[in-house]
C-alpha cells in the first residue's frame, strides 16, 4: 500500500512526539494568593516554543487597556487600546478586537500579563531574549543553558534517531546583533551534546538532514559505508579503543542513521499540502510554525 | 574532596530548581555555618560528629544519628538546638538558634533536607602551599634522566603501574607539530626526520618548531584567546564596551614574551592589553556579580591562579573557602570608586578594602590610586615566592601537552594534584627558565612521558584517575580547519586577526637610508598561467648578474595572493593587490644566476601577476620584468606563462603608481597561510566548540556529539572545503596509488595497509573524477586518528 507522504511526514511526527502542545493551564483555574496551590502534574514530554520576537503592542493584543479609538492629531500620552475589547471563552476574561479565532481557544492557555523587564540597556533585545530564553538576566558568571538544552539534558531525545532539541527559523544572518542573538540557543555549561540542532531557514530545513548538496543519496552512504569499512582495516584499531574514539564512532553512527532514517521526512516542508502553506502563512515564520506542528 | 565546575555550577541550579519550599543554600547554610561549623567541620568532630556533607551529618556521632530526614521527631540535633538548658543546648556558646531559623531547620528536615552532594559546609579538604617547593629528585631507573621521568617512573613504581611504551617516530612527529605549531607535518618533512640518524634528533625537531615564530603564534592564540576571553566579534563590541588584546597577544607569542612579563603587562594594563582587566561593559542595569570590578576579580583569579571566585561574587563560598568579603577586596583593588558588598545583589553596608588573598608575600596599599594599586597587585602575582602562579600555569600547559592535568580540573587549583612532586617541580623548573613558554614546552616535550605511547582509556578520567601515559586529545576547532585546509589548500583569504606575520628575516641588515627612487615606466605585463581560472600557481625566472647588485628596487603585486623568493631566500609578499611590494632587495642577489620564485594565487575573479626589477637607479638600467620570458608549472613541467594585459590595462590600472616603499618581507598583507584562530568564528567551529568568549574558557570539549557529527557528514561549510579541496588537489589525485601514499602519510602519518589499500582501491576506481577525490578526503578526515591526536 502506498501511504501518501503528507501522512507519512505527520505520522513520524507523531511517533517523534516532536509536537505535544505544551501544557497550560487547566480550566480556568484562579490563583487569589491565599488559598492552597496545587501545582498540575507535568505531563508534558515534548514542548513547542513559539518565539514572536518583535513588537507585538501589548495593549492592542493580549493586555486591552481603555479603548480610545485612533484619530488623527490623537495625543500621544492618550492613546491607550486603539481597538475595542472583546470577550474570549474564559470568563473575565478580554482580548483585542481582531484576535477573534484565538479567543475561542483562550481556555486553553495561560496569559502571563505581570512580567515586569529589567533595565538592560539600549540597544537591548539581544538581552532581554537571553533572559526569556534560558530564565537568568545576562550577564551572567556561566553560559547558561537555553530551556531547549534543559528539556534536552532532562528529558533527553523522544526519538533515538532525532535530536531533542531542535531550534528553527531563529535569523542567525545579517543583523546587528547576531553574535549576540547566537549567544544563548546554546546547551552553555552542559555541552554541546545537548545544543539545537539549528534550522534557520524552514524550507531548507530538509537539506541538514540530507546528503551535501550535489551529492547523490547513494554515493553519500556509499561513502559511510566504505567509512566503516576503513575503521575496520584501521591497523590501529585496537590500540585507540579508547572513550573518545568510541563515542565519535558513536556519533557518525547517530548521525547518519538519521540520514538515512525515515524519520527525517519530517524536515521536508515540501511533502506538506499546498493549503497548509496558505494557512500557516508563507513566510519565514509561517513556515517555521509548519514545520514545528503537530500532527492532527 | 573536589567537584568539576561543571558539576557545581549544575547542582546550584537544581538546588533551586527542587520543588522543595526550603533553599537550604540559602536559608539553611548560613544557619549551619553560623552554629555549627566551627566544631563539626574541617576535621573537627565534636561528640564525633562530622556536618562536612550530608552523609556526614546523617551518620551522626557518638551517641547515633541526630538527624533523619523526614521526622522531626527523630532529628535530635533539633530538639539540641531548641534546648533553653544551657548545658545541652547547641550549640554551646552564643546566642543560639533563633525561633526563626529553627522554624527553618524543622522545615528543612520535615523536606528530606535536601542538601546537594557536591556542597560542602567546611572548606575544601586541600589547601595547596604558597611557597613555590624544590622536589629532590628522586633516582633514575633505567638510567631515564629527565626530572619528570624521574619522578614519573617512581609514580608508577607506586601505583603499581607498568611503564607505557614508547610511541612509534610518526606519532611522536604528528604529536609534536600538532602540539607546537598546530598543524600536520608533511610527507617530506615526516621522513626528513625517520632517516635522521641522529640520536638527538627529537630534540632539534621540537626546537625547529618553537622557533616557528609564526605558527607556534597561530596554534598558541587559540589557547590564550580562550583564556584572556579574547575575540574578535561577539558580544559588548557593538558599543564599545569591550576590547580586543589580539595585536598586544599576538606580538608576545611571536616574540615569546616571558610570562611574567605576559602577567604584569595584562594587570598592570599597557593600553593595548587592557582589554583583558577591563572586561565586558554590560549596557543597562546589570547584577551585582557582573560589573567590571567584580569580572576583573573573578578573571584574574582564574586566570593566574586556578581560583574560583566566581562563587564568591555573590556569598562566601559553597565549595571552598573563598568569601564574599575577599572577592570584593580583590575587586576593590580595580574599582575607581570605594565599593561596597552586595550579597546575592542585595547591599550589605560592608566596605570592600582593596587588597588581595595571600598576604603573606606582601599586600597592596589600600590608600595608592588604581595604577599603583594594580602595578603592587602585577608585582605581587609574579612575586618569586607566588607558587600558586607558577603552578597553575604549568598545570595547564601540561593539561595541553599530556590531555590532562596533573590538578583537574586545571581552575581548581585547590584540587589536590594526582603527583604533588611533579606539579611542584615543574612550577619551580619554570621560574628558573625565566618564565620562558616555549622553554617549558620543550622541557615536558624532551621527557620520555610525553614521547610514551597515550593511554587507552575506558571513560573520560574522573577523579580516581591514575597518570599511565598522555591521554589522547581531540582536535580543537581550529586544529581541525588548519589541517583540513592545510592538506587541500583551502586556508581563507584574508585575517580577521590584526597581528603582523611577517616572519622574523634579516637578511643582512637591508639598509634603510637607501632611498628609493620612483620606477618612471613600468614596461612589465600581467602574466598568469595559460588558462587564466587557474587558483594557484608557480612562477619562475632567472637572471644573470655579471656582479652583486648595488642597488636592486623591486616592485609586485598580484591579483590576489603571492609571496617570491630569490635565490630561495623569502623577500616579500603580499595578500592585497592594491597594496605593491615596493623594496630595495640588491642584498639578495649574487654575482652569476639568480632565481626568482613566485607563489601566486587567485581569489576568483580576475588574475595576474605583475614585477619590475630594475638592477641600478640610472635611467637605463638593467630591468627584468613579467613577460612571456617567464615560466609557469603546469602538470609539473615548466611551460611559458601567458601575458595577459600591458601594465595600465585589465582591472588594475596604474596601481604600482601607488607602490609605498617597505622593507622586505614586512608588506601589510603579509602571508603564510591564514590560519583558523586568526578569522571569526563560524557556524562549522562553533558546532566544534570554538567557544563565545564572553567567559573564560579553559578546557575544549573532548568527545564528538551527534550533531557535530551531523555538521561534518553533511554541513555546507566543510563539504565546500572538500570541494575546492579535490579540485585543488586533482592533478596529484592522477598519480593514484602515488597520491593515496601521500594523503594518508601527511593527515594520518603513516602509510595505508593493504586492507585499506583495498577499500580505497573501490572508492578511486576513476582519479580524474574530483567526486571520488572528496569522498576520499572525507574519509581520511573522518578517521579517528586523524582527529584525535594521540
Amino acid at each position: 500500500m502506498n501511504i501518501p507522504e503528507s501522512i507519512q511526514r505527520r505520522d513520524f511526527l507523531k511517533q517523534l512526539g516532536l509536537a505535544s502542545t505544551a501544557a497550560l493551564a487547566t480550566n480556568g483555574t484562579q490563583a487569589w494568593g491565599n488559598e492552597d496551590i496545587i501545582h498540575p502534574a507535568a505531563k508534558a514530554d515534548s514542548c513547542i516554543l513559539i518565539w514572536m520576537a518583535g513588537g507585538m503592542a501589548a495593549p492592542d493584543t493580549f493586555d486591552p487597556k481603555r479603548y480610545h479609538p485612533f484619530e488623527k492629531g490623537l495625543d500621544v500620552n492618550k492613546i491607550l487600546s486603539t481597538f475595542p475589547a472583546i470577550d474570549t471563552n474564559v470568563d473575565g476574561l478580554q482580548i483585542s478586537e481582531g484576535l477573534e479565532n484565538i479567543a475561542q481557544v483562550m481556555d486553553r492557555g495561560t496569559l502571563i500579563r505581570s512580567a515586569v523587564q529589567p533595565d538592560l540597556g539600549s540597544i537591548l533585545h539581544s538581552r532581554h531574549q537571553y533572559h526569556w530564553h534560558t530564565g537568568y538576566v545576562p550577564p551572567i558568571t556561566v553560559a547558561a543553558p537555553h530551556l531547549g538544552a534543559w528539556m534536552a539534558k532532562v528529558l533527553g531525545p523522544k526519538n533515538d534517531v532525532i535530536p531533542p532539541f531542535i531550534n528553527i527559523g531563529q535569523r542567525l544572518e545579517g543583523v546587528g546583533e547576531k553574535e549576540e542573538l547566537k549567544a544563548f540557543t546554546t546547551a552553555g555549561f552542559f555541552g554541546s551534546e545537548f545544543g539545537p540542532m539549528n534550522l534557520p531557514y524552514p524550507e531548507q530545513a530538509v537539506k541538514s538532514v540530507q546528503p551535501p548538496e550535489g551529492m547523490e543519496p547513494g554515493r553519500f552512504s556509499n561513502r559511510y559505508k566504505h567509512f566503516k569499512k576503513l575503521l575496520d582495516q584501521n591497523p590501529n584499531r585496537e590500540l585507540m579503543s579508547d572513550f573518545q574514539r568510541e563515542s565519535m564512532l558513536r556519533s557518525m553512527e547517530s548521525a547518519h542513521r538519521l540520514l538515512q532514517s525515515k524519520e527525517k521526512n519530517a524536515f521536508d516542508l515540501t511533502l506538506e499540502p499546498k493549503d497548509s502553506y496558505a494557512k500557516y502563512g508563507d513566510t519565514r515564520f509561517g513556515r517555521g510554525c509548519l514545520l514545528a506542528r503537530p500532527t492532527r | 574532596m573536589h567537584f568539576s565546575p561543571i558539576h557545581i555550577l549544575l547542582s546550584l541550579f537544581l538546588v533551586t530548581q527542587a520543588a522543595a519550599e526550603i533553599d537550604f543554600v540559602h536559608q539553611v547554610m548560613p544557619i549551619l555555618k553560623k552554629n555549627c561549623a566551627e566544631c563539626h567541620t574541617d576535621g573537627k568532630k565534636k561528640g564525633g560528629l562530622s556536618m562536612n556533607t550530608r552523609a556526614e551529618f546523617l551518620a551522626g556521632g557518638e551517641g547515633g544519628e541526630v538527624a533523619v530526614p523526614g521526622s522531626i521527631e527523630d532529628s535530635y540535633f533539633l530538639e539540641l538546638t531548641a534546648s533553653t538548658d544551657l548545658d545541652e543546648r547547641m550549640p554551646p556558646k552564643g546566642p543560639g538558634v533563633s525561633p526563626e531559623e529553627l522554624k527553618i531547620l524543622k522545615q528543612w528536615v520535615e523536606e528530606g533536607m535536601i542538601w546537594d552532594d557536591a556542597i560542602t559546609l567546611g572548606s575544601s579538604g586541600w589547601e595547596p602551599q604558597m611557597k613555590p617547593r624544590i622536589v629532590k629528585l628522586p633516582k633514575p631507573i633505567n638510567n631515564r634522566n629527565h626530572p619528570i621521568d624521574r619522578i614519573l617512573d617512581h609514580y608508577l613504581q607506586e601505583k603499581k603501574v607498568s611503564l607505557p611504551a614508547l610511541a612509534s617516530e610518526r606519532t611522536f612527529v604528528r604529536r609534536a607539530y600538532l602540539d607546537i605549531i598546530g598543524i600536520l607535518p608533511t610527507p617530506e618533512q615526516l621522513n626528513a626526520f625517520i632517516h635522521d640518524k641522529s640520536s638527538d634528533k627529537k630534540t632539534k625537531l621540537i626546537d625547529q618548531l618553537l622557533a616557528e615564530d609564526v605558527s607556534y603564534a597561530d596554534h598558541w592564540l587559540t589557547f590564550w584567546n580562550d583564556l584572556l576571553r579574547n575575540d574578535y566579534t561577539g558580544t559588548g563590541f557593538i558599543t564599545g564596551g569591550r576590547k580586543q588584546i589580539t595585536t598586544w597577544l599576538y606580538n608576545a607569542l611571536k616574540g615569546n614574551m616571558p610570562y611574567d612579563q605576559m602577567t604584569r603587562e595584562l594587570i598592570d594594563a599597557k593600553p593595548d592589553a587592557a582589554g583583558f582587566i577591563n572586561g565586558i561593559k554590560w549596557r543597562g542595569s546589570v547584577n551585582a556579580s557582573q560589573t567590571r570590578d567584580m569580572q576583573f576579580a573573578q578573571n584574574v583569579s582564574q586566570v593566574f591562579l586556578g581560583i574560583n571566585m566566581k562563587c564568591a561574587s555573590c556569598h562566601d563560598s559553597f565549595i571552598d573557602r573563598w568569601t564574599l568579603q575577599e572577592a570584593y577586596d580583590l575587586a576593590a583593588v580595580f574599582s575607581e570608586e570605594p565599593l561596597e558588598l552586595e550579597r546575592c545583589d542585595i547591599p550589605t553596608g560592608k566596605m570592600a578594602t582593596p587588597k588581595w588573598m595571600f598576604p603573606e608575600i606582601g599586600q597592596i596599599d589600600p590608600k595608592a590610586n588604581k595604577n599603583e594599586r594594580l602595578k603592587q597587585l602585577a608585582k605581587l602575582m609574579t612575586h618569586p615566592d607566588n607558587g600558586r602562579f607558577t603552578r597553575t600555569i604549568v598545570n595547564r600547559i601540561w593539561a595541553q601537552l599530556m590531555g590532562r592535568g596533573i590538578v583537574h580540573p586545571v581552575d581548581a587549583m585547590h584540587t589536590k594534584p594526582w603527583s604533588e612532586d611533579l606539579l611542584d617541580f615543574l612550577a619551580v623548573q619554570f621560574s628558573q627558565d625565566g618564565y620562558d613558554l616555549r622553554k617549558f614546552l620543550k622541557f615536558v616535550m624532551t621527557s620520555e612521558a610525553y614521547r610514551s605511547q597515550s593511554d587507552r582509556l575506558k571513560s573520560s578520567p574522573g577523579e580516581e584517575y591514575v597518570y599511565k601515559g598522555p591521554v589522547p586529545k581531540r582536535m580543537t576547532a581550529e586544529q581541525l580547519m588548519d589541517t583540513i585546509w592545510q592538506v587541500t589548500g583551502t586556508n581563507p583569504n584574508l585575517p580577521e586577526a590584526k597581528v603582523d606575520r611577517s616572519p622574523k628575516t634579516t637578511p643582512r641588515s637591508v639598509s634603510e637610508s637607501k632611498d628609493l627612487p620612483k620606477i618612471e615606466k613600468v614596461t612589465a605585463k600581467w602574466i598568469w598561467a595559460p588558462d587564466p581560472q587557474t587558483r594557484k600557481i608557480k612562477l619562475r625566472t632567472s637572471i644573470d648578474l655579471e656582479k652583486q647588485p648595488a642597488f636592486t628596487s623591486l616592485l609586485a603585486t598580484c591579483d590576489n595572493a603571492f609571496s617570491l623568493r630569490v635565490n630561495g631566500k623569502f623577500v616579500t609578499s603580499s595578500r592585497e593587490w592594491t597594496r605593491p611590494a615596493f623594496h630595495e632587495v640588491s642584498d639578495f642577489f649574487k654575482a652569476g644566476k639568480n632565481l626568482i620564485e613566485v607563489n601566486a594565487e587567485m581569489f576568483g575573479g580576475g588574475s595576474g601577476f605583475i614585477a619590475q626589477l630594475s638592477f641600478g637607479k640610472e635611467k637605463g638600467a638593467n630591468t627584468l620584468v613579467t613577460d612571456q620570458n617567464w615560466e609557469v608549472q603546469q602538470d609539473k613541467k615548466w611551460i611559458p606563462a601567458k601575458a595577459f594585459h600591458k601594465y595600465g590595462a585589465g582591472p588594475w590600472k596604474r596601481i604600482l603608481d601607488n607602490a609605498v616603499p617597505s622593507q622586505p618581507g614586512q608588506s601589510a598583507f603579509d602571508g603564510p597561510s591564514v590560519r583558523a584562530a586568526l578569522v571569526k568564528n563560524d557556524f562549522l567551529m562553533r558546532s566544534l566548540g570554538r567557544p563565545h568568549r564572553d567567559q573564560v574558557v579553559t578546557s575544549r570539549p573532548a568527545e564528538l556529539t551527534m550533531l557535530q557529527a551531523i555538521d561534518l557528514a553533511n554541513g555546507a561549510i566543510l563539504s565546500k572545503y572538500l570541494n575546492e579541496g579535490a579540485n585543488n588537489l586533482k592533478a596529484q589525485a592522477t598519480d593514484g596509488q602515488k597520491f593515496v601514499n601521500w594523503l594518508y602519510e601527511h593527515t594520518l602519518g603513516r602509510l595505508p595497509t593493504n586492507g585499506e589499500e583495498q577499500i580505497i582501491s573501490s572508492v578511486m576506481t576513476d582519479p580524474k573524477d574530483t567526486q571520488q577525490v572528496e569522498d576520499l578526503l572525507w574519509l581520511v578526515f573522518m578517521q579517528p586518528d586523524f582527529q584525535i591526536i594521540r
